[in-house]
Parts: C-alpha cells; sequence; structure tokens
C-alpha cells in the first residue's frame, strides 16, 4: 500500500514541480516616461507638445548631456543626426536646432505622429524620448483636457502623458460621440479605452504605451477632436546629468 | 650620501610607476565603461525601431475611428433631415 502510494505520488510530485517551473513570469512591459525638452516654435516643452497648424515648425532639443545619435520620425519621414549635442568646453553646445515642415496631405492631416528619439553614449545617460502633434483644420471642436493634475482649454487636438492606469478625463462643450466598436464587436484597435460619465466628459484611464481617441459632435456641423495619450510604467532618473 | 640618492630615487620611482599603474588601469576602466555605454546606445536604438510601426499604428486607428464617426454622422443626420416635399421621406 506504501509502495504504491510513493509510485502514485512521486510522479505526480515531479510533474507538477516540472510544471511549475516553466510558467511564463508576468512581467510588465516597461515604457519610459517621455522627458526630451526643448521649445516648439519657441514655446517650452517637455515629452509631449501640441503645435500649431502652421506647416512649418521650428523644433529645438536641449540636453544636459550628449547626444550622439538622434532620429526624427513621423508617419512618413526618418531623419538621423549624429554627434547633434556634443558638449567640449571649447565648443559647448547645448541645443539642436530642427526645422519641421510638413508634408501636404500626409503629415498635416491632424493625426500624424511626430516622434523625437536622442541616445547618448555618455555613461549613464541613456536615452530620451518625445511626442508631438500639430493642429490640423480637419480637429477643430474645442476640448478640455484634464491630463495628470492640469486643465487646459484646447481646439480640436491633445496629448496627455501620465501614469499608465491613472485616471484622466477630457470634457466637452457640447455632446459628443466616440467611435462604436467594429461590425463584428471587436473593438476598434489602439483606441483609448474610457466611457462618458455625462454626455460632455469621457473618462479613460491611460494606456501602457499610446492610445488614440477621436470625439466628434452630434450637433450640426460635425467637428472633430483628436486626443493621444501616452502611459508610461517608469521614470529615469535625471538629476545628476 | 650615494645611498641617500639611491633610496630617494628608489622611492620616488616606485612612487611614479604606483601613479602610472595607477593611470593605466583608470584609462583602461574609463575607456571599458565608455564601449558598454555605447554598446547600451546601440541596444537601445534596436529595440525602438519599432516606433515607425507604432506611429503608423496611431495614424490607422485615428482613421478607423473617423470612418466610423462619419457613418455615424450620416446617421444622425438622416434621423434630424425634415421629411422630403410630399409626404415621403
Amino acid at each position: 500500500m506504501r509502495a504504491s502510494a510513493i509510485g502514485v505520488f512521486a510522479p505526480l510530485f515531479f510533474i507538477l514541480a516540472c510544471t511549475g517551473a516553466n510558467l511564463p513570469s508576468i512581467a510588465p512591459p516597461v515604457v519610459y516616461e517621455l522627458d526630451l525638452s526643448g521649445s516648439l516654435d519657441g514655446a517650452a516643452w517637455e515629452g509631449i507638445a501640441v503645435g500649431s497648424a502652421d506647416s512649418k515648425h521650428d523644433i529645438r532639443i536641449e540636453s544636459k548631456t550628449d547626444v550622439n545619435y538622434m532620429t526624427i520620425q513621423s508617419c512618413h519621414r526618418f531623419e538621423k543626426y549624429e554627434d547633434v549635442i556634443i558638449d567640449h568646453w571649447y565648443r559647448p553646445k547645448r541645443g539642436f536646432e530642427y526645422s519641421y515642415t510638413e508634408s501636404p496631405g500626409i503629415e498635416d492631416t491632424g493625426y500624424c505622429v511626430l516622434r523625437l528619439s536622442a541616445f547618448s553614449k555618455q555613461v549613464g545617460a541613456g536615452e530620451a524620448y518625445g511626442l508631438m502633434l500639430f493642429h490640423s483644420p480637419g480637429f477643430t471642436l474645442p476640448g478640455e483636457n484634464i491630463c495628470n493634475g492640469a486643465d487646459g482649454a484646447t481646439a480640436g487636438t491633445s496629448i496627455c502623458q501620465s501614469m499608465t492606469g491613472l485616471v484622466q478625463r477630457l470634457r466637452f462643450k457640447e455632446q459628443v460621440v466616440t467611435a462604436t466598436k467594429n461590425s463584428d464587436g471587436t473593438s476598434l484597435k489602439g483606441q483609448c479605452s474610457g466611457a462618458f460619465i455625462d454626455a460632455t466628459t469621457f473618462q479613460y484611464t491611460m494606456p501602457v504605451g499610446e492610445c488614440v481617441a477621436v470625439f466628434m459632435s452630434t450637433a450640426k456641423p460635425h467637428r472633430y477632436y483628436i486626443h493621444l495619450a501616452y502611459g508610461f510604467t517608469k521614470t529615469q532618473y535625471r538629476g545628476s546629468q | 650620501m650615494i645611498s641617500l640618492i639611491t633610496s630617494i630615487l628608489g622611492v620616488f620611482g616606485a612612487g611614479l610607476g604606483s601613479l602610472l599603474s595607477w593611470a593605466v588601469s583608470w584609462f583602461e576602466a574609463r575607456k571599458a565603461a565608455e564601449q558598454q555605454a555605447a554598446n547600451q546606445m546601440d541596444a537601445d536604438i534596436s529595440a525602438h525601431a519599432q516606433d515607425g510601426v507604432i506611429s503608423v499604428g496611431d495614424m490607422d486607428s485615428a482613421l478607423a475611428q473617423m470612418d466610423n464617426l462619419k457613418v455615424q454622422a450620416e446617421q444622425l443626420d438622416s434621423m434630424s433631415a425634415p421629411p422630403a416635399p410630399g409626404g415621403k421621406p
């Protein structure tokens, strides 16, 4: 009896032990806070920015550490620059100037995100990122971006950056609707997950990474509003840089 | 006298040698750290190569949502449209 019990439980224990060892570990994805900074059309920005409806923009990127590799990427272009900020004692250079002229019909649509990425090979400096969206005549519905402790009136376009899982709101002066699910009941890919708490206030949770929400006023003329949300899971200490 | 000079030179030489040794090891450590940081930068650049995919993903999502909203706009407008002359909608 005792021998047969061992005969049954020993292989079972072995199988369970091996199964446990192979369980996948569920680690949350690491998404860093956007903290590249500088100025956009003369106004200071940090991490995220919404530019004017002009087709040409002056972007300045500032860094206390060297930037050895810089990429500027949109829905249309990929540009790279090497050694844009190298701080020599005899030639201090803290900023990088970039002139962005939107490509008509592709980049001036209002939903073409501009991504700035800066990489440094200076020990401990790492990398830094920024996101920009630009006003467009296609998105003119006024709204209120209640984001990360700030409350700002906007016209047609907004961005919010905060920690993943935190609750944010968008408020409008008139009744609006969001896009509904696909005809097969599936969710629209990349749409921010949230709900209306009343006819004019939309509440959503910051995603891991990015999501987009487009709103339309129910009254004629139907005007549109676009919102980009960026949720981060980790921040980087830059104090010593 | 000669032995005193010899011993002073010996002490000085030993000090200089250890200083040089420290300087060489410091430069080597710094070079290794810089190389490691450069390798990390290469890895970071490779890791973010998917940004273009994300960028187009945002655009695709916005376009899909706008298409959906345009259909809703047509439905809203048809509901609020006045009846056609003659009584038939």
